[in-house]
């Protein structure tokens, strides 16, 4: 008997050991500025606070403006580094300066002179100079990372110690937007330096001029960064401020709910409705950068004949798809640009349904009772979604279509490298808030083979308008060149617009100057806590 | 015993090299290029080239897997392919929370399961045993990320007891201890059940009775000791399981755990990172097989005389 009570002693104290093993801080060494956010419990946010727990559904993938560019590794450098312009934090349609006091383009466009702030400060405490504005913006556009925004910048000059020019290979309007991309953020020069002979990860060890500074990131679980209190623009309120990885969407809504978290990127839309009507919970509302569409491959397979693909443009009721595939929440597109970038043309129209048209055409290309086809696809429901709805509607005119579900690294490389597909339901984000970020990308014949024009579409019509579009410094004359481009695109249809999401960010009540930005740039160090 | 003990540990090398070679190999067949999951869209083909031919992918399967090992021997598993960590380092600061959950959560099992079997058998056919064998349906039914999301809501966002995520104190594991037990328990409570229910019928047991010993006594001193072989199997095999589930119950928790570095790996297609987390999840599930017989030996005396007469006889020879 008393062996078995010592059994029962021994998984008792086990139990409890394991338990207080658990209570001995953060194991990985991190306590003080997250782990007092992140352990604190439900309910607690009710009080005023200085520190900030900020979900996330992904780990920045680098902290070095050179060897990043996804948006969410964006939105958290964007606390660290400034670019040389940014947007007003309450107004993201309005350009302000950054770290550039003032700019002025040469008289035939092709050059921006910057020049610089004084006494801006890096966390390293060092003054930043043209040195480091120079050595940041050349690194970034000689990186492979910046592909994508830097087709028009042909190199970066020092004239002076305060002054920097960016030379351009022809006049391009966007390039003032393309200076507030992260990628464009300006690093110390030393950090980098002293990084590299060190052999230490600058990507890891950031050193910039933002609001906050790094204190640790700890791997799989949070990026810990404080108050910057020399920063140009006056030190932030909040003096913690953590990214804190949550993968699962809907534990993140949750413990945003219960107050764990201040604000999670990103909230499933199918919460957006619970969200809206819950008491401690914020929200703010903008069009995203995005482009729901589908891709045809228009150089092999099925969809080589442009009647088909004219077919399937008339059988789609792309309201429904906004409904069924994003809850409601985006706007349907009618130009092959997002809705919310310059050079979308409101009163164009794309191919209204009608499926005795869309039926006919079929006819007319030798399929009178349609056909099967496979669409390859990214199996996550921002794009299912909505392809499952175009899958019902396509049936109705004898086109049945099913999914070749993928991972995205086989999908990238599928879709995007060897181009063994039909057709897809994918999204492209205008990284540049302008037209020609998507239509270069998309239909100019120098993004085939490698590049991001999939469906392999090539018109030197189009291309030449393309090209004159982004040089003319005319807006108007801008939108005219865009009509017409967008006039060729829907009579050859390679792709099919369908809408634009609505960027929705939830939030503490609490929190303050909280305001909507189609790419999440978020200035933190503006925001506060209600008492 | 310490022989067996060495041998044991020395067979665990091919289980590592079989692991390490298959889990290469399926890396190497699953469609997707590393270098297209790091340069992203948008990057030109030379530049997908020159990264390709840095990370030495151009090389053939065969050369790059003996690489691999080679390294591995030598203590180095590489960097990984998305964040540039030397892999080792990464693991050592992951393994720490899987281990804590899948410890905690066996513990929990245990604690609970072994004394709900027993009950279960010793009150057949009862309500108490209706209720006890319904509940280890239920847990054994529920999909343990359902589990887990119920557990939040009720504890987190209804009664507000619990953090909802996290890591930081010893309540932040409470819920994802007791998600990821779920499954462990409703197979404790079915085994324990089945094999005292056998046990408790052999005539020792009669005998036991018979000669007025308590039933306590009888019930936990006689018959739980023989019926444990079974339960401890369970235990062990369960434990590899946990590893595993604690794939699912990290992205619930966030947890930054071993499952959800595995996760995300295998999307990023971080072949280094994801072979190492793999072969670090078998080396445990060895050990603690190895455990789990060393173990044995205690509980069943027959077992351990096994070993001694083995002793026995070679000595005399």
């Amino acid at each position: 008997m008393k062996r078995n009570i010592s059994f029962v002693l021994v998984i008792m104290i086990a139990l409890s050991l394991a338990l207080t093993g658990c209570t001995n801080g953060t194991p990985s060494g991190g306590s003080e500025p997250a782990s007092a956010a992140a352990s604190g419990a439900p309910g607690e946010t009710a009080s005023a606070k200085d520190s900030l727990l900020w979900g996330v559904n992904a780990e920045p993938s680098s902290l070095d403006p050179s060897t990043s560019k996804d948006t969410v590794t964006h939105m958290m450098m964007y606390q660290i580094y400034d670019a040389l312009i940014k947007e007003d934090p309450a107004d993201y349609t309005k350009l302000v300066p950054g770290l550039a006091e003032s700019w002025e383009f040469s008289d035939d466009n092709t050059q921006v002179t910057f020049h610089l702030r004084k006494d801006v400060k890096f966390h390293n405490g060092d003054t930043m100079t043209a040195d480091d504005v120079y050595f940041s913006l050349q690194r970034s556009l000689e990186s492979s990372f910046s592909s994508g925004i830097s087709e028009a910048i042909d190199h970066f000059e020092k004239v002076d110690d305060m002054t920097v020019k960016c030379v351009l290979k022809y006049p391009y309007g966007p390039i003032l937007d393309v200076m507030t991309n992260m990628t464009y953020g300006i690093v110390s020069k030393r950090a980098v330096e002293e990084a590299e002979a060190a052999s230490v990860d600058f990507a890891r060890n950031p050193c910039g001029t933002g609001a906050y500074k790094i204190v640790e990131w700890r791997s799989g679980d949070a990026l810990v960064l404080e108050r910057f209190d020399d920063y140009y623009d006056g030190p932030a309120h909040i003096k913690n401020l953590s990214f804190k990885l949550v993968p699962d969407a809907a534990s993140g809504a949750i413990a945003l709910e219960d107050g764990t978290l201040d604000v999670y990127y990103i909230v499933a839309p199918s919460d957006y409705d619970h969200l809206k009507n819950t008491k401690n919970i914020a929200y703010v509302e903008c069009p995203g950068v995005g482009l729901h569409h589908i891709t045809f491959n228009v150089t092999d397979g099925i969809f080589t004949d442009k009647r088909i693909r004219q077919a399937v443009a008339y059988a789609l009721n792309r309201d429904d798809i906004v409904i069924g595939g994003a809850e409601g929440y985006a706007n349907v597109a009618d130009c092959l640009a997002p809705t919310s970038v310059f050079g979308y043309i409101d009163d164009f129209k794309w191919y209204e349904q009608d499926l005795d048209k869309a039926k006919a055409l079929l006819a007319e290309a030798g399929y009178p009772n349609g056909f099967d086809v496979v669409f390859s696809m990214q199996g996550s429901d921002t794009y299912m979604k909505p392809a499952q709805v175009a899958q019902d509607q396509l049936r109705k005119i004898g086109i049945n279509v099913t999914f070749d579900k993928m991972e995205r690294a086989a999908y990238l490389e599928d879709v995007g490298n060897k181009r063994k597909f039909a057709a897809s339901l994918r999204m492209i984000n205008a990284t540049v808030r302008d037209a020609d970020s998507v239509l270069t990308r998309r239909f100019h014949s120098s993004m085939l083979g490698g590049g991001n024009n999939y469906s392999g579409y090539s018109n030197p019509e189009v291309d030449s308008l393309i090209e004159e579009a982004r040089k003319a410094s005319d807006r108007d004359k801008r939108v005219e060149l865009y009509r017409q481009i967008y006039e060729i695109l829907k009579e050859d249809v390679p792709l099919i617009p369908i809408y634009t999401d609505t960027v929705n960010m939830f939030y503490n009540a609490k929190l303050k100057n909280f305001y909507a930005h189609p790419v999440y740039r978020y200035a933190v160090g503006k925001m506060y806590f209600e008492q | 015993m310490v022989k067996y003990i060495i041998k044991r540990l020395f067979l665990i090398i091919p289980v590592i090299l079989g692991v390490s070679f298959i889990i290469f190999s399926i890396m190497n067949l699953t469609p997707g290029d590393p270098a297209i999951m790091i340069l992203g869209e948008g990057a030109k083909p030379e530049q997908y080239a020159a990264l390709r031919e840095q990370m030495g992918l151009n090389d053939p399967f065969f050369i790059r897997y003996l690489r691999y090992v080679l390294d591995a021997v030598k203590g180095d598993f590489g960097k990984s392919y998305r964040t540039n960590i030397p892999v080792l380092q990464e693991i050592a600061t992951r393994l720490p929370y899987t281990l804590k959950l899948a410890v905690s959560s066996e513990l929990i099992a245990i604690f609970f399961g072994l004394p709900i079997g027993v009950l279960s058998a010793v009150k057949q056919y009862t309500k108490t045993d209706n209720i006890a064998l319904g509940t280890s349906l239920l847990l054994t039914s529920m999909p343990s990320f359902w589990f887990a999301m119920m557990l939040i809501l009720l504890f987190s966002l209804k009664l507000r007891l619990l953090p909802s995520l996290g890591i930081d104190t010893w309540k932040h594991y409470i819920l994802p201890a007791i998600a990821t037990s779920s499954s462990t328990l409703a197979s404790l409570i079915r085994m324990t059940r089945s094999t005292m229910l056998e046990v408790i019928r052999q005539d020792y047991i009669r005998t036991a009775r018979a000669k007025g010993a308590p039933e306590r006594k009888v019930v936990f001193g006689h018959a739980l000791r023989n019926a444990l072989l079974p339960v401890v199997t369970i235990i062990g095999v369960n434990f590899g399981i946990s590893l595993g589930g604690a794939i699912v119950i990290e992205q619930v928790f966030a947890i930054p755990g071993l499952g959800q570095l595995m996760v995300n790996s295998i999307r990023a297609k971080d072949t280094p990172m994801v072979v190492a987390a793999v072969l670090f999840a078998a080396i445990i599930a060895s050990i603690i097989n190895l455990i789990v017989d060393i173990f044995y030996t205690y509980i069943d005396p027959r077992l351990k005389s096994q070993y001694t007469t083995i002793k026995a006889k070679k000595v005399t020879s």
